[in-house]
This record gives C-alpha cells, structure tokens and sequence, in this order.
C-alpha cells in the first residue's frame, strides 16, 4: 500500500498545498506526484523531459487531474492518457473549480472516472478526499499493469 | 445602416423608370401618328380612286352617247340617201311611188325622230303658175305656194310623207325663203352631200312643239353633170328634206343606262346660247355655267350633216351612288376609330407594362432591403453567438477562477484554526470564522450566478415532464439536508407540464427551497404543491412560513432582492430570479400572495 503512487495535477499552489494537506489528513502515506501543468504531467507518465529515464513499469495508483492548466490543459492530458497503450486503463479523476456541464460532457467522453468538485468549504474538501481515497486506494482494485 | 441606404437609393431608380415609362407611352403616340398616317393617305387614295373610277364611268357613259348619236345621224342620213336611190332609179318618181317608199320603210317606227320626208321641187319663178296649176290638178285645189311673194327661184314641198295631220301644213311650203334653211340647202346642192340646217322653228311653221331641224339631199337630173358646183347648180332637181324632231332624235340616246343621272344639252352651233339650243334633257340650261353644281362635265363637237353640233353632258345630284361617295369619309372615320383604338390599347399595354414593371422595381427594392435586413440580422446573430462565446469563458473563469482564491481563504483560516488554535485567542478565531463563512456565502453566490446564467442561455428542449415525482425528489433531498426537522410536505399526483425538465427542476429546487427555508422556525411546517384550474393550469408552492410583506411582492423577483437578513435566514437572492426567467422561458407567469408571519403562496403558470 505505501508504493502506491498518486500523481497530483494542479497548477495552483494553494489547492495544491490543501490537497496535499487533505491527503495527509486522510492518512494517504504514498508518494504524491505533483505535476503543475500538462507537459509536465505527461513527461512523468512517459518517462519523458525532466522525468527521462524514470521506470515507467511505475504507475500511478490515481491521478487527480485539474483541468485548467498552463500549456497543456487538462482534457488534452487526458486525452492523450487514453490513447497510450500505457496509460491508457489508468484511473483518472478530475478535481476541479467548474461545474461546466460541457467540462463534465468532455471529461467523461475522453474516459475520465469520476468527476470532483473542489468545495470551497475546507471540511468538505477533506471529506471529499477521504472518500477518493477510500473508494480508489482501498476498495477499488485497479486495472493488471499491461506492461 | 445599409438598409436606409437603399432606400435612398430607390428615388434615384424610379426617375429611371419614368424616363422608361415615357419611352413606352411615346410608342403609343408613334403608332397614334402612323395610324393616323395610314389613314389619311387611306383617305386620300380612295377618294381620288372613287374620283377616278367616277370620271371614267362618266366618260363612258358620254362617250357611249356620242357614239350612239353619230351612229343614228348616220342611219337616218342613208336613210334619205336611200330616197335619192329611187330618183335615180326612175324617171320621174309619182306621189304615190314616195308615200308608198317612205310608208314601206316604216319610218315612225324605225325612225322616230323624222317628222317627215319631203320632196322639195325646184321650181323657177317663171314656172310659179305653171306648178301651182299643175298641182291643183292632181286634186289638190286649195295648194298654193308659200310663203308668197317674188323670189328668183322656188322649192315648195310637193311630196309629204307621211301626209296627214299637221304634216299637211308642210305641203306648198317654201324653205328655201327662209335664210337659215336656204344656207343649208346650197350647201348641199354644191356638195352634192345631205346638209343640215340650223335650229328650225317647227312650231312657227306649226308642225310641232319640239324644236327640231332639217336635212337636205340635192338631187340632180338624170343625165345632167354633176361633178363640179356649178354643173350641180345647173342639174339641181330638188332635195330630199326630213324634218327632224330633236327631242325624238335624241330619245333613248344613253342605251342600256335608263337613268344616267346624266344631262345632255345639244346646241347647234359652237355657242352655248338658249337661241342655239336643240335639246335638253332637263329642261335647265347648264352649259351656260359650266362648273355649277356639277360634279363631272363634258363639252364635245360632233358634224351632222355639215353642221358642227356642240353637246354639253353634266352629271347631276345622284350621279355618284351613295355607298361610294362616301366610302372615303366612312374610311376616314373608321380609321381615325381604328387609330384611337390602336393608340388606346398601345398606351394601357405601355402604362400596364410600366405599371408591371414598378411594381417588380418596387418589389425589388423591398426584397434587397429584406436581404439587407437578413444580412444585419445574421451579423447580429453572429455578433450575439460571440458575446454568448464570451460569457461562456466569462462564465467559465468565474466558475473555475473565482472560487480558487476562495477555497484558499477558506482553506488557510480552516487550517490557521486547526494548527495555530493556541495561538489565538477567541476574537481572533471569531474573525477566521467570519472570513470562512462570507468565502463560503460568496462560492454559493457565484453558484447561483452561474445557474441564473445557465437558465438564460441554454437551449429549452421540451417534454412531458412530471412536476409531482420532481417535487418528491427535490422534498426528499430537502428532508436530507437537515433530518432534524420535522416537515409535512404535501404533493398532489399526476402534476404534468411541457417543457424542459432540467430548468422546471431548478425551478422547483427554488420554490421548495425557500418554503423549506422560510418555515425554518415553525414547529408544524406544512408544505404544499399543487395546482389550481384557472383559465388554465396554474401551480402553487404553498407554505405556512415567515411570509412576507405583500409591498415587497413586486421586489421579490429581482436578482439579489432580499427580504430578510442573512442573519435570520441564508440566501443569495437569486433563487427567484431564476425561477421567474425559467417560468417566462416556458411562456408563463409568475406571483406570489404572502402575509407576514401567515406564510407565502407562489404560483405560476406554463405555456401548454
């Protein structure tokens, strides 16, 4: 349980910070990843740019994926994720400001799994984190690494 | 902009139009002066062609005359040259051998304008008494020679035929002392050929009424010379003399046409004198003013028996038959007719035309200020897609933007209270716990904006929706909200309407909200939806909360109007506002009955 590897898209230093801080709350002891906009997110999964060279036989356990983002948005990552032989069963949960119906539309046709609203009320955040955690890192088996 | 520009452009067409128009109507008025044209040289053609043809009816109808009158002369003369036959057949002719010559060549009949044939003998003057004595003999006692008196020679008639009534008086008598007829009768006994006298008075003479003349044949010994005149004057015998009735003569002259409409005047002679007149049809003597009243005339010279006769033919009224005299004048009519007609139905197809045509111009002009029209409503049409483009990203960074600094004033003063409590004291966290709750209010008012804004922009789409099973739903989610309460909600079945079920849906979350909201502090709070048949269906959200000030009932729709502070109950003031765009969405109306402290009643109505 402690090798599993959440990787964190978030552009935002605050939300970045409260979610770390949520996931501590919530006693989530693996390793976050934090990517803060889409190249970046993308170059870790696929060992690529400042991440060359990583064991991409490694994968993320969950992505939380924000979908405003500098350079590369959220819905391209996404899209891009599902089109790769090797990421493309990961499970990806967008964490987001919007309530958009036409993010929600895009996000669960590119094959998102869930779609999160941030609650501005704290408490509600950590609620919201702790049930994430229960749901993808405890009760969810996740999909056979294909590579 | 454009479209009154072409209207300002459309006075400028019709001024081309009217030149146009004038252009057309002038063909109107070319074939008005080519028909008119036509007509006149109609007119014109015809008439001269009438003229014409009524000239040479004319001519004919003299021409024939003249021939028929010198074709009789003719036969009467060798009539009489016929008689000198019978002097020179025999030695001397008896007065029963010439009654029965001039009896058998049925003169009446075949010569009806002869009075009679005569035998004038000469006799000297001192062979007088001798004829005189002679005569008597045959049995003629009372015969004297007249007109007495001495004269060197003598040519009584001895021998009249026919012999009866007032030819009787011819009998004795002497032409030969009257001037015009002694003229006459040398001149025959020089030629040797039948000579005519001048206009003779019958009626002196007391043979007839008519006037008339007489013809002389010389006839010569037998044996005597008579080749040159004086051997003729030498040989002279007497003359065959036929007194001729004019009248008679000329009777029947014009033939096949019995009613000529023609008048002949014959005068002897060159001088159209009533003292040389031999004959006149009507009676009125024209040839003395020629070119009166007649349409067509004619002078002509004819020699009868040596002597120039002058004819005068003149048509008289009627000569023309009526239908061609006015041929030209009906073809003037009918032309001039013919020509308005023409120049009428010209113009009305030219103004009809002109008319058609404006009415097109017209036509144009509105259909190219309707496509000008269309062309700034698409540019409008466009001009909104983009302002609604822009509102959606406006909408969007409000959603995403706006509540992540919020989150983080919320977050760090939830994690201030958390990690630094001791280090605070009480008014310090009261402060935090304010700056929480006014973050939290303002994330609920930009949720609220962004629904306002979404109800206003999306799409209706329209179905059967059940108002009743939504209500349930939005009460039981309501009774989630906060279990400690205790709320009768009471909702009437089969509630149906027609429209967009996720706006009737926010709809409803609004109205049942705030009744939910407003009967916070009742004990019993009792909750209604149902509906009342009122001209139509109308829906009621009833409840028996705080209520309110029917004053303020006009306000309560109005974006961020507020009843009550938020210190009594929460709220952005936006819930109605939604309610009321998504009720005028779907077509209807929406008011509201309250009392304060009685509760409140919303109703609205929905286009079926």
């Amino acid at each position: 349980m402690t090798d599993k590897v959440i990787l964190l898209v978030e552009d935002n230093p605050d939300d970045e910070l409260l979610t770390l801080r949520a996931l501590r709350k919530n006693k989530v002891t693996g390793e976050v990843v934090v990517a803060r906009d889409g190249v970046e997110a993308l170059d870790y999964l696929f060992g690529e740019g400042s991440y060359a060279g990583r064991d991409t036989t490694v994968m993320p356990q969950l992505i939380l994926l924000d979908l405003k983002l500098p350079r590369i948005d959220g819905l391209e990552v996404l899209r891009r994720l599902r089109s790769d032989e090797r990421t493309r069963l990961l499970p990806v949960v967008i964490l987001t400001s919007s309530r958009e119906q036409q993010d929600m539309l895009d996000g669960y046709g590119l094959g998102a799994n869930s779609y999160v609203r941030k609650p501005v009320n704290f408490e509600q955040f950590v609620r919201a984190v702790e049930q994430l955690k229960l749901y993808w890192l405890i009760l969810n088996e996740a999909p056979p690494s294909v590579v | 902009m454009r479209a009154v520009k072409s209207g300002l452009m459309a006075p400028e067409r019709l001024k081309g139009s009217a030149r146009e128009g004038f252009g057309r109507t002038a063909i109107a008025y070319v074939v008005l002066l080519m028909a008119l044209v036509l007509t006149v040289l109609a007119f014109y053609y015809i008439g001269r062609n009438v003229e014409t043809r009524e000239q040479e009816r004319f001519e004919e109808i003299t021409g024939s005359a003249e021939r028929a009158l010198d074709r009789r002369m003719q036969t009467y003369i060798d009539a009489m040259l016929d008689g000198r036959g019978l002097f020179a057949a025999s030695e001397s002719v008896t007065r029963e051998e010439w009654a029965a010559y001039v009896s058998g060549s049925d003169l009446k009949r075949r010569y009806p304008g002869i009075q009679a044939i005569a035998y004038a003998e000469r006799v000297p003057l001192e062979e007088r008494e001798a004829h005189t004595r002679s005569v008597r003999e045959e049995g003629f006692p009372t015969y004297s020679l007249r007109p007495s008196g001495e004269r060197y020679e003598y040519f009584p008639l001895v021998y009249v035929a026919p012999f009866e009534d007032d030819n009787r008086r011819l009998f004795g008598y002497d032409f030969y002392s009257d001037r015009v007829n002694r003229s006459a009768m040398e001149q025959a006994r020089d030629t040797g050929l039948p000579r005519a006298s001048g206009k003779a008075d019958l009626r002196g003479v007391g043979i007839s009424e008519q006037t008339g003349f007489l013809v002389y044949t010389p006839i010569y010994r037998d044996g005597a010379p008579h080749a040159t005149p004086d051997e003729r004057r030498e040989a002279l015998q007497g003359y065959i003399v036929s007194v001729f009735r004019t009248d008679d003569l000329l009777e029947g002259i014009f033939g096949e046409q019995p009613d000529p409409k023609v008048d002949l005047e014959v005068f002897d002679g060159a001088e159209f004198t009533r003292e040389n007149l031999l004959h006149d049809d009507d009676g009125v003597l024209h040839a003395a003013n020629p070119g009166g009243s007649a349409h067509f005339s004619e002078f002509a010279t004819m020699q009868v028996a040596g002597r120039i006769w002058s004819l005068y033919f003149s048509t008289l009224p009627g000569f023309e038959p009526g239908w061609q005299s006015n041929l030209p004048l009906f073809v003037l009519l009918s032309g001039l007719a013919i020509s308005l007609m023409l120049f009428g139905v010209t113009w009305m197809l030219a103004s009809s035309r002109i008319q058609a045509e404006r009415v097109g111009m017209q036509l144009e002009a509105a259909n190219r200020q309707l496509e000008n029209a269309n062309r700034d409503l698409e540019e409008t049409n466009r001009a909104l897609e983009g302002a609604n483009r822009e509102l959606e990203a406006f909408s969007y960074s409000v959603s995403h933007d706006l509540r992540a600094p919020l989150r983080s004033i919320e977050g760090f003063s939830q994690i201030l209270l958390e990690d630094h409590a001791q280090e605070l004291d009480d008014e310090a966290r009261s402060y935090l716990g304010r700056v929480r709750a006014a973050s939290r209010r303002m994330a609920s008012l930009i949720d609220d904006l962004l629904d306002l804004s979404r109800v206003t922009r999306s799409a209706l789409t329209r179905h059967t929706v059940d108002l009743s099973a939504i209500a349930r739903q939005v009460a039981a989610e309501l009774g989630r909200s906060q279990p400690e309460r205790e709320v009768e909600f009471i909702i009437s079945e089969n509630l149906r309407a027609t429209g967009d079920s996720r706006l009737l849906r926010i709809a409803l979350e609004n109205l049942l909200g705030n009744a939910f909201k407003f009967t916070e502090k009742e004990d019993e709070a009792v909750i209604e939806f149902g509906a009342v048949s009122q001209g139509g269906v109308v829906y009621y959200v009833r409840d028996n909360g705080v209520g309110f000030d029917m004053a303020y009932a006009a306000k309560l729709f109005g974006a961020f109007q507020r009843l009550h502070g938020p210190e009594d109950f929460e709220g952005t003031g936006i819930g109605l506002a939604t309610v009321q765009r998504i009720v005028h969405r779907h077509g209807g109306r929406v008011w509201a009955e309250g009392k304060v402290g009685e509760g409140s009643t919303f109703f609205f109505t929905l286009r079926r």
